[in-house]
């Protein structure tokens, strides 16, 4: 059971030089997210994963498809059991310096999610507010203060405090390292890894650092243009990846290795555009391997024999090239 | 119970809200002059009577037209001088003090009340909602004040609830316009998206997280508009849809001294200054403030 | 060996604040060679861009900033010039600059032909419009921007991020500088158009021998196109060397640290080793090693500021552990 996105797609009118458009943000989306794991969406600018994510909290509506927890749909809710979802179902955002109002105090702020759904008084409150604290490796004397007197590192943990508040099972961690500086973001990706294991949490991780999501993730969902392209677990996708939006990806992704030369892309379009995608399968433009039925067919996401599943012509169906 | 290695050092001083906001009331170079000056007109509005050298209405014949002090033929008695019923200027500049004090309170108020709530709803509900209310504004924008003025005293008797009524259906637009924005970007935060993740309502969300970042924004429009209120009331009192006689208002004393301009300069001067410095000085300290409590200077 | 194109010697920019007075950079020295990139690492508040904008003298204007040293480009002391000469002379024909964010370094409300046009006629290069958009659309070209011509009637808006980024390098080498700094240019990109911005300004510097000073946070795209490498924190340089050297010996521990903390590919839920507290207050520095309170292999020494120990083939690091051995 848990959470699930069956056939989620959401579309956009926007007004372009044209009339209207559609941008098919998201489309057709199919995953599951285990309970206890970290499973990650990861893609370039533009191809939805944020959508994905702001439909997962209920901060947009899907134009079809829906998103089920524990087998029901979020839309068919009702608002008792909203709410429970609510309870269960956390984010921390990316950039520590908007995800909290300067207005608060650090106290009310970590609060906040308890006094939406219950009546406590004061003295069990405060003593919540030092427990989520000192997990998230704060002093306790941080509740009077102002979100301005921290560091950005140290924003990012009480964004951690705040979404641990209500003891939630589901937690999406929106690019939740990627505004930190270099020397911090190792602290807080440790303390996100610990609290995982010490409350048995499941994360579904938006990020777009490739190295990132190898080191924390179990699962793995390449999204292009909206689709999901390739998905399986993490240590086989980075492996050996199959498809080959995934292999540019990977390629061009920069070690610290003054011998390794990341590849370049030979097209100069960058990303394809969500609101004109190609015909077919949307990555043909830019495929080393394209070929003709690529123009015409989208093809759909199937599974491998090794128990991933993609969505490319050369390895599913009638045109699948063995060994590719 | 620490699950983590690194605990983090946390700042050393731990302020409130007030001793910080106070603190940087000290810090930043205030406009003395402008505030004394607002100051001055409170006293004045609160003083009223008592504070008048003279009876603002006692008519005296006899001492028409006396200058200035400073001026040959001048008394100390009357300090500016008198009108042409022989009223003393000074005291009808205190008097009239009220009444740009009382215009100005009630028609922000209103205006800023009404203004600010559809602002609100128009922003944070956006769609057919926020088409309504936008569209309501800009048909009220098109009909200028003057002209809505004269409607309403032809259907109303002119005087002190009709300005504030006149003042009150006008600037609402200015205050709903510039709060709409403002709660169009606020919205988008990731705060206030974390509050609907955490499962706040809506009302909770306008109480602790829109109105506290618009109250910056909020006091800063109220200080400027207290100069416009005060051209706006003159304005139509000059052209006698406003304050009538026996009441007094500095526009009232713009009106009747006009005629007698070239050889009574004092009377149609004095209430012109007293607009034009409390204009000024209100304007000033909105300036200030809105730099005081600009977040972004925080910083340096 | 040849004498260097930039010889930066002691460079202090201090700012001048009511709240006190803020190191940005605090007195470093460096080299760069013609046809060399250089990459300066650091965090923020690390001084890195304050010493590009020192560089070209363009720090913000209430800052209250004061600039010591010398900064000699071709044997001359850029610190010594008016403001005239610097946008005359130097900044455009000499040297240029590439900033991280290309949606707020294009005027939205010019066309893309106007912008690059206006290097060329601004330093006298071309006399006419005409030659101007010639030139500009020759420039696109050197970018590899496909129909050049075309898109030069464009605007900024009509281009995506990776786009914009190579119109602003048009621009930037329309002049054919001499010293080409890059500050964070591929940050705000995906890491698909990342490589290939890379790949432009290697093969822009075999073309003109260009010195580049890529200034970035990420110490592996460093790797790719960098000859030496300076690793900064809090407005010094504490360790520097060539690429090669950096990656496989790091002396400095900040160095080590850096290397360690981020997470690489290849690399599996193991817990990264984290550098414990915060980088210093500029405006309160320490007198000793900078890096000290957060070292882990911090010594009693330490609390003096550690000399420059040569270990390799210029191989410089500040740090009492190297001048040990």
């Amino acid at each position: 059971m848990g959470l699930e996105l069956h056939d989620l797609s959401k579309h956009f009118t926007v007004r372009s030089d044209r009339g209207r458009a559609t941008v098919r943000a998201v489309e057709r989306v199919n995953l599951e997210i285990p309970e206890g794991q970290t499973v990650a969406l990861v893609g370039e600018s533009g191809c939805g994963k944020t959508t994905i994510a702001k439909l997962v909290l209920m901060l947009e509506r899907p134009t079809a498809g829906a998103v089920t927890y524990d087998g029901k749909s979020l839309h068919e809710m009702s608002r008792t059991e909203i709410k429970d979802y609510r309870r269960h179902v956390q984010a921390v955002f990316q950039d520590p310096y908007a995800s909290l109002n300067p207005r608060l105090t650090v106290r009310r702020i970590i609060t906040e999610p308890i006094l939406a759904h219950y009546r406590r008084d004061r003295a069990t409150l405060n003593a919540r507010v030092a427990e989520l604290l000192d997990i998230v490796g704060l002093p306790a004397s941080a509740a009077d203060l102002y979100p301005h007197e921290f560091s950005g590192g140290q924003r990012q943990r009480i964004a951690i405090a705040r979404a641990l508040a209500l003891d939630p099972k589901i937690i999406i961690l929106d690019e939740p390292i990627s505004a930190l500086d270099v020397s911090i973001r190792a602290q807080v990706l440790n303390l996100l890894m610990d609290i995982q294991e010490k409350f048995g949490l499941t994360y579904l991780l938006i990020a777009h650092d490739l190295a990132l999501v190898e080191h924390l993730s179990t699962r793995v969902a390449v999204i292009y243009l909206g689709s999901v392209v390739e998905t399986g677990p993490s240590e086989q996708i980075f492996a050996s990846p199959r498809h080959p939006y995934t292999q540019a990806l990977l390629n061009a992704v920069p070690r610290p290795d003054p011998d390794y030369v990341p590849k370049a892309a030979e097209s100069f379009d960058d990303t394809g555009s969500a609101l004109e995608p190609p015909s077919g399968c949307k990555f043909h433009p830019r495929c080393p391997h394209a070929m003709a039925v690529c123009k015409t067919d989208n093809p759909p996401l199937a599974k491998l024999a090794d128990g991933r599943e993609a969505a490319c012509h050369l390895l599913t169906g009638p045109h699948a090239v063995p060994n590719a | 119970m620490s699950v983590t290695s690194a605990p983090a050092p946390v700042p050393a001083v731990a302020t409130s809200g007030v001793s910080r906001f106070t603190s940087r009331l000290r810090l930043k170079g205030a406009p003395w002059v402008p505030l004394f000056i607002l100051a001055m007109v409170l006293v004045a509005a609160i003083g009223g009577e008592t504070l008048t050298p003279h009876d603002p209405n006692g008519l005296n014949l006899g001492a028409a037209f006396k200058p200035p002090f400073w001026q040959a033929g001048g008394t100390s008695e009357y300090l500016l001088g008198t009108d042409n019923l022989g009223r003393d200027v000074l005291s009808r500049i205190i008097a009239g003090a009220r009444v740009s004090a009382i215009v100005s309170l009630y028609a922000i108020v209103f205006s800023g009340a009404i203004g600010t709530m559809l602002g609100i709803i128009a922003g944070y509900f956006g769609g057919i909602i926020d088409t309504i209310i936008v569209r309501i504004a800009e048909i009220k924008m098109a009909i200028p004040g003057l002209a809505l003025a004269l409607i309403f005293s032809a259907t109303m008797d002119p005087g002190l609830s009709t300005v504030i009524i006149v003042i009150v259906l006008t600037y609402w637009t200015w205050y709903a316009r510039i709060i709409r924005s403002e709660v169009l970007s606020l919205r988008e935060r990731d705060y206030v998206a974390f509050a609907k993740v955490a499962g706040c309502g809506s009302l909770t969300i306008f109480f602790r997280h829109l109105l506290p970042n618009i109250f910056n924004t909020l006091v800063v429009l109220m200080t400027l508009q207290v100069g416009q209120v005060i051209l706006f009331e003159a304005s139509l009192s000059f052209l006698g849809l406003g304050i009538q006689a026996p009441d007094t208002s500095w526009g009232l004393m713009l009106a009747d001294a006009r005629q007698y301009i070239t050889y009574a300069w004092w009377g149609i001067t004095m209430p012109g200054i007293a607009i034009m410095l409390t204009c000024l000085s209100s304007n000033l300290t909105g300036d200030w403030l809105r730099d005081l409590l600009d977040p972004k200077r925080r910083q340096l | 060996m040849n004498a260097p194109l930039l010889r930066v010697e002691n460079l202090q920019t201090h700012l001048h604040l009511r709240r006190g007075v803020v190191k940005a950079v605090d007195g470093i020295s460096f080299e760069v060679h013609e046809g060399e990139t250089l990459g300066i690492v650091g965090e923020s508040g690390s001084g890195k861009t304050m010493t590009c904008l020192s560089i070209l003298q363009l720090l913000p204007t209430h800052g209250g900033g004061k600039i010591d040293g010398s900064v000699e480009l071709d044997g001359e002391n850029l610190l010594d010039l008016s403001e005239d000469e610097m946008a005359e002379r130097i900044r455009g024909p000499k040297v240029a600059m590439i900033s991280q964010d290309p949606m707020t370094s294009l005027n939205p409300v010019y066309s893309v032909g106007d912008q690059v046009s206006g290097p060329f006629l601004y330093h006298k290069l071309v006399t006419t419009v005409r030659d101007a958009w010639a030139a500009a659309a020759n420039g696109l070209r050197r970018v590899r921007i496909p129909s050049p011509e075309r898109r030069l009637k464009n605007f900024p808006h009509q281009f995506s991020g990776g786009m914009r980024q190579r119109v602003v390098t048009a621009m930037a080498i329309a002049c054919s500088p001499r010293l080409l700094i890059a500050d964070e240019p591929t940050t705000a990109l995906d890491v698909t158009i990342q490589v290939q911005i890379m790949a432009l300004l290697r093969s822009i510097q075999k073309e003109s021998r260009v010195g580049i000073i890529l200034v970035t946070h990420d110490l592996s795209i460093v790797a790719g196109l960098c000859h030496r490498i300076a690793v900064m924190y809090a407005g010094r340089i504490i360790e520097t060397g060539k690429v090669r050297d950096i990656y496989r010996n790091p002396q400095h521990p900040y160095t080590q640290a850096l290397l360690e903390a981020i997470p690489h590919l290849g690399q599996k839920r193991t817990r990264l080793a984290a550098i414990p507290g915060q980088p210093p207050n500029l405006m309160d520095l320490p007198t000793g090693c900078r890096f000290a309170p957060r070292c882990p292999k911090r010594m009693s020494v330490c609390d003096e500021y550690p000399s420059a120990t040569n270990v390799g083939d210029n191989h410089v690091v500040n740090c009492w552990l190297a001048a040990k051995h």
